[in-house]
């Protein structure tokens, strides 16, 4: 999928820009007005009837839901804060303004000022933050990116556009929102993978170690744990590749070692490498809460029930077991965008791990700040999903936040 | 009881061993017993007894280090003790002997909707459709007096009280209709008022359905109110067993006197309780003799070398002690226990009905 | 700013609440009329609830209630009634959040100096219910009974300290050399009683044994019991006995404190309560024991308490002395019905 078409930035043209910001303010009336709503009906103001419409508004998982969006946004807002300030604390004229020999020292200064305005660092702190909360919100505007001090090209954005500013260094990303967009599908592509050989390979072996405990696999799948645990992970990483590489020599081409976001082969090498540490997690925290549940009570009780002993594991213990990892998943979603330099750097993959160290490197401030807000707001959201997942998994959550 | 009773369940000089690091256990030691279809058979003992490991082995849940080292259990013309595999208990497990256990609170699967956990049975074991199952699961619960049962089937657990959720036990254990209940001290967990509820269920649904209940409990009070036949076990052992008045009124075995002294209902005002001295038997190593010995009162020479027969009382009452062997001193139980009517019934509320009678009555002419 | 106007009698119980605040000492009336017995512990007005959501939801609604020096006060219950809140708020162990809780007239509720907190903790004691989970698995049995001794210095050297610890061990009946042993060690009755050790050792003059034989054996829970009432009595000590099991309370306590949905609703001296239960979840209580006697226990017939038998719609319900030591709590003409029933029984 094209992400770059789905998410274009800029207006068309004036009228366009219009059209988007009517959308908008749209969209935003009937946000307020629907939470208003239902606010109202979950405090039994309105809509006393008992109907089918009222039942689904006032079911503690929907309202629960509801008010941990409301808090997640307010994290993603202290993020922002936090990023903000951190930034603010360097030297960033000294960056954004390299020593130019070919102007004198007035118009260095002029030329500098012009520039720290264009992209949002000037005036008061307050000032500064104000601009930049503006800029991330997803709201048709109309943004300044020149930073020639002679002609300000400004642009109007669309709606749903956030505006993270505007690399230093590189003329080329113009939009750092738009170079997250094309890097993370490669990310996405091996990280996708990665999950599901985690999840395919992880899960049953937990499972297995739990209902043979101390029994040939469960032995196995403990030494394998402990070994991924113990050996540095940079070591097997260079085990498996230059494994991989054995294979290139032998001329078994299953594994393409270069990364190519069109080739399907290529995506395996990656995933497969770094699956390895992620596999012996899962495994481990499976079996750790497979085993707590099989000692319960209600685990007796189904077996003086007559069930079957698969039966009581895959239905019973399972999914008790799951609730406390359905937290996990979408936190591994997230990590294996985020920390995976190691292998981006490994398999030479242009993706999003890559950008935050390149950018630290080259002290690109703005780009810094883009890609950890933008993983901010990330986060926050898997740990959204995070908890609805939990709280769907066990009803007992939502119903006693109610 | 002249005639011959049916038996349901016969168990024949039935050992149980554990093997707990490295050490052999002997839990239940040679039991033989006859338990009688339809009849609520009570076993009373301390924590320790044996007693929950005696019934477990009808159903085959012994714990993985524990297994059945002599003896028969004949149910239904099959050899229980002989079962190895789970493939085998199946028929039999939840189908004909339901277990009913302490704890209400944790024996229903918290993420599972209640009518889920009754319909699983269901359909299991009666080969229902979902359908089927669930207007039987809302059935089920209306028996057990679960009030708009209809609602409440799509409820969790944790939506009901203690007292619900071991309604929704017995439910789910009498789902298949089963020949033999076993309840596993199925009130201890309870307050007493939500206590005497379940016991009367538990009675009414008995004289409906005509199943054999096995009722294991530590409670003397309890046992009175719903067992027939009572087997007092100590050390591995039934040491005692006869009919709930041969229990209560004519205790032979120097154990069950000091079990009914103990009763809080029996000490008089200022003095102290009766107990039991010393600690139960460990089951590391060989008992020599009689298991409570060191901690009788009425110990002879012989407790401590050789293990008393089963003497016969009378055609129901059996105890093993021997003080019944011809040869013994004359032994009278404590003078505690004498009298046992009695005493419980001066401590006992002087008729509360009547009062209340009273009181409604007046409540009437008041309005 | 809008001035409410308030009632005199909302003023009054705002002026109350604001003395049971700021004020430390407290000479409260007893309850009971006419008693020369001395008060240990008071209770005047306290309510224990918690905020679910900003909303209010109470345990303890409002409750009076006073022990006296030297006695075994039994408060039964059922799970749920605040019968365990109760002897948590006295021990300081949950906040409490209306009223007052006095100890010899001194507040013990509500702010307090560091010292003034160390000072409860000496006297007053707790023996739980669960032995196998209110002992540290990883101490031994010494340390676990001497921690009081060490939290508080109780002890002039290391030797003296031992002889304690010995004394207190023996005394529960267990034997020294079991002090360097380890809790898993022991069966549940033995726990129990290094649990009292620990509480007597501190030499307290309150002791709250919250339901301490509910998870007992029976022929051990005479033995703990035994040893409760063995202290109470050598060392004078005040014990608030908390239970649900009705025929042990009336065994150990001297007087009987019944509590419902957080209500006390009937106390009396514990044979009177037995002779004379007036309140209908009394009765429902007392029928509710299993009776250990088979013919009897099948006779018995139970009384269910139905809270809608009482119509606190017009009348309020008032907490009243109706005899000497027995209260009972009831709208007034529940209250002239019982007079009557008390009436009837002196004629008979």
């Amino acid at each position: 999928m094209d992400f770059t078409k789905l998410l274009t930035f800029m207006a068309e043209d004036a009228t366009d820009y219009q059209t988007q910001i009517i959308i908008s303010y749209i969209v935003i009336a009937f946000l307020v007005l629907a939470i208003i709503f239902i606010v109202l009906v979950n405090h039994n103001l309105i809509l006393k009837k008992d109907t089918k419409f009222r039942r689904f508004l006032t079911h503690p998982l929907f309202y629960y839901s509801l008010k941990r969006i409301g808090s997640a946004c307010v994290s993603i807002f202290l993020a922002l804060a936090i990023t903000f300030c951190l930034i603010r604390m360097q030297d960033l004229r000294s960056v954004y303004c390299p020593a130019n020999d070919h102007l004198t020292a007035e118009q260095f200064e002029r030329w500098c000022d012009a520039k720290m305005r264009s992209i949002g660092l000037s005036g008061s702190l307050i000032e500064q933050f104000l601009t930049y909360f503006y800029n991330i919100l997803p709201i048709p505007k109309e943004i300044c990116t020149s930073i020639n001090e002679l002609t300000a090209e400004c642009a109007q954005t669309r709606f749903f556009t956030m505006y993270l500013g505007s690399s230093a260094r590189d003329d080329t990303i113009p939009f750092i929102a738009e170079a997250i967009f094309t890097k993370l599908p490669n990310s996405f592509r091996w990280g996708a993978i990665d999950i599901a050989i985690q999840l395919i390979i992880g899960y049953p072996l937990g499972i297995f170690m739990a209902k043979y405990q101390d029994r040939l696999v469960d032995k196995i799948g403990k030494t394998y744990i402990i070994l991924i645990d113990a050996i540095p992970g940079l070591l097997y990483f260079y085990l498996i590749f230059s494994f991989f590489q054995q294979l290139l020599i032998w001329n078994i081409n299953i594994f393409p070692m270069r990364f190519d976001p069109d080739d399907f082969s290529s995506w395996l090498a990656p995933a497969i490498t770094s699956s390895f540490a992620g596999i012996a997690g899962i495994a481990y925290w499976v079996r750790r809460y497979m085993l707590n549940e099989i000692n319960s009570d209600y685990v007796k009780f189904a077996r003086a029930k007559g069930l079957s002993e698969n039966r009581i594991m895959f239905t019973h213990v399972l999914r008790n077991a799951i609730v406390p990892l359905s937290r996990s998943l979408s936190t591994a979603f997230i990590s294996c965008l985020f920390g995976s330099y190691f292998i981006e750097a490994l398999f030479s993959i242009d993706g999003f791990g890559g950008m935050l160290m390149n950018a630290v490197q080259t002290k690109d401030f703005m780009i810094v700040q883009g890609v950890v807000v933008f993983s901010a707001i990330l986060s926050v959201i898997s740990y959204l999903i995070a908890d609805i997942a939990m709280a769907i998994a066990d009803p007992r959550i939502s119903f006693e936040a109610q | 009881m002249e005639t011959k009773r049916e038996v349901e369940i016969s168990v024949k000089n039935l050992s149980v061993g554990f093997i707990s690091h490295g050490n052999k256990m002997h839990v239940i030691r040679d039991i033989t017993m006859d338990i009688y279809k339809g009849e609520t058979f009570a076993i009373v003992g301390e924590s320790g007894s044996g007693k929950s490991v005696f019934t477990k082995t009808f159903t085959g849940m012994l714990e993985e280090n524990g297994f059945i080292s002599s003896g028969e259990i004949l149910f239904q013309g099959q050899d229980l003790a002989k079962f190895k595999t789970n493939k085998e208990w199946l028929p039999i497990r939840g189908k004909k002997i339901a277990t009913i256990f302490q704890d209400p609170m944790t024996s229903l699967n918290p993420l599972f909707r209640i009518g889920r956990q009754i319909e699983e049975v269901l359909r299991l074991h009666r080969g229902m459709n979902k359908k089927e199952a669930k207007a039987e699961a809302i059935e089920l619960l209306r028996r057990v007096k679960i009030p708009n049962p209809e609602k409440r089937v799509h409820d969790f657990p944790f939506m009901y009280s203690g007292g619900m959720r071991q309604r929704v036990v017995i439910a789910i254990a009498l789902a298949c209709k089963p020949d033999v209940l076993i309840c596993d001290e199925p009130t201890t967990a309870l307050d007493v008022t939500v206590q005497s509820q379940i016991l009367s269920l538990i009675r009414d649904l008995q004289k409906e359905e005509h199943f054999t209940t096995i009722f294991i409990t530590h409670d003397l009070g309890v046992v009175a109110g719903i067992a027939d036949r009572v087997a007092v076990m100590y050390g591995g052992q039934i040491i005692e067993y006869g009919t709930v008045e041969d229990i209560y009124y004519h205790p032979a075995h120097p154990y069950t006197w000091a079990l009914l002294s103990s009763l809080p209902q029996l000490a008089e005002d200022g003095s102290d309780l009766t107990y039991i001295h010393g600690n139960p038997p460990s089951f590391i190593g060989e008992i020599d003799g009689d298991a409570f010995a060191p901690r009788n009162k009425y110990a002879m020479k012989i407790d401590f070398i050789k293990e008393a027969p089963m003497f016969k009382i009378s055609d129901s009452h059996y105890a093993k002690t021997w003080l019944l062997d011809p040869r013994a001193p004359k032994v009278k139980p404590p003078r505690i226990i004498q009298n046992l009517s009695n005493k419980i019934a001066a401590t006992i509320v002087k008729d509360p009905i009547n009062t209340q009678n009273e009181e409604t009555k007046a409540g009437d002419s008041h309005d | 700013m809008i001035k409410v106007k308030r009632t005199p009698e909302k003023e009054e119980q705002l002026r109350k609440e604001k003395q049971y605040r700021t004020e430390k000492k407290f000479e409260f009336e007893p309850l009971e009329k006419n008693t020369d017995k001395k008060i240990l512990v008071s209770c005047r007005d306290v309510k224990i609830g918690f905020y679910n959501h900003n909303l209010f939801t109470p345990i303890v609604k409002k409750l009076n209630l006073d022990i006296y020096e030297g006695e075994v006060l039994g408060l039964v219950g059922e799970s749920g009634s605040g019968k365990t809140t109760i002897g948590r708020a006295i021990m300081r162990m949950i906040p409490i959040q209306g009223g007052v809780i006095t100890y010899k007239g001194d507040r013990i509720s509500g702010r307090l100096k560091q010292n003034e907190k160390r000072e409860l903790k000496k006297k007053v004691q707790m023996i739980f219910q669960d032995p196998s989970a209110c002992l540290n698995d990883r101490s031994n049995v010494d340390y676990i009974v001497s921690e009081g001794l060490r939290a508080f210095h109780l002890y002039d050297s290391e030797e003296d300290r031992l002889e304690k610890v010995s004394t207190a061990i023996k005394e529960v009946g267990l034997r020294t050399e079991h002090l360097s042993r380890y809790p898993h060690e022991f069966s549940g009755g033995q726990r129990q009683r290094i649990g009292i050790a620990r509480a007597v050792i501190m030499n307290p003059e309150l002791i709250i044994a919250d339901e301490p034989i509910s998870a007992l054996d029976v022929s051990i829970r005479a033995q703990v019991l035994n040893l409760i009432r063995k202290f109470q009595i050598e060392k004078k000590m005040t014990v608030l006995f908390i239970a649900h099991d009705l025929s042990v309370v009336h065994y150990i306590s001297d007087r009987i404190a019944v509590i419902y949905h957080g209500n006390i609703v009937e106390i009396a001296p514990s044979n009177r309560l037995f002779e004379k239960p007036l309140h209908p979840y009394t009765k429902a209580l007392l029928t509710a024991i299993p009776i250990p006697d088979p013919k009897m226990e099948r006779e018995k017939e139970i009384v269910t308490y139905d809270e809608s038998v009482h119509d606190y719609s017009i009348e309020k319900p008032e907490f009243v002395e109706i005899e000497k030591g027995h209260f009972v709590l009831g709208s007034p003409s529940e209250i002239k019905k019982y007079k009557k029933i008390l009436k009837e029984d002196k004629k008979m």
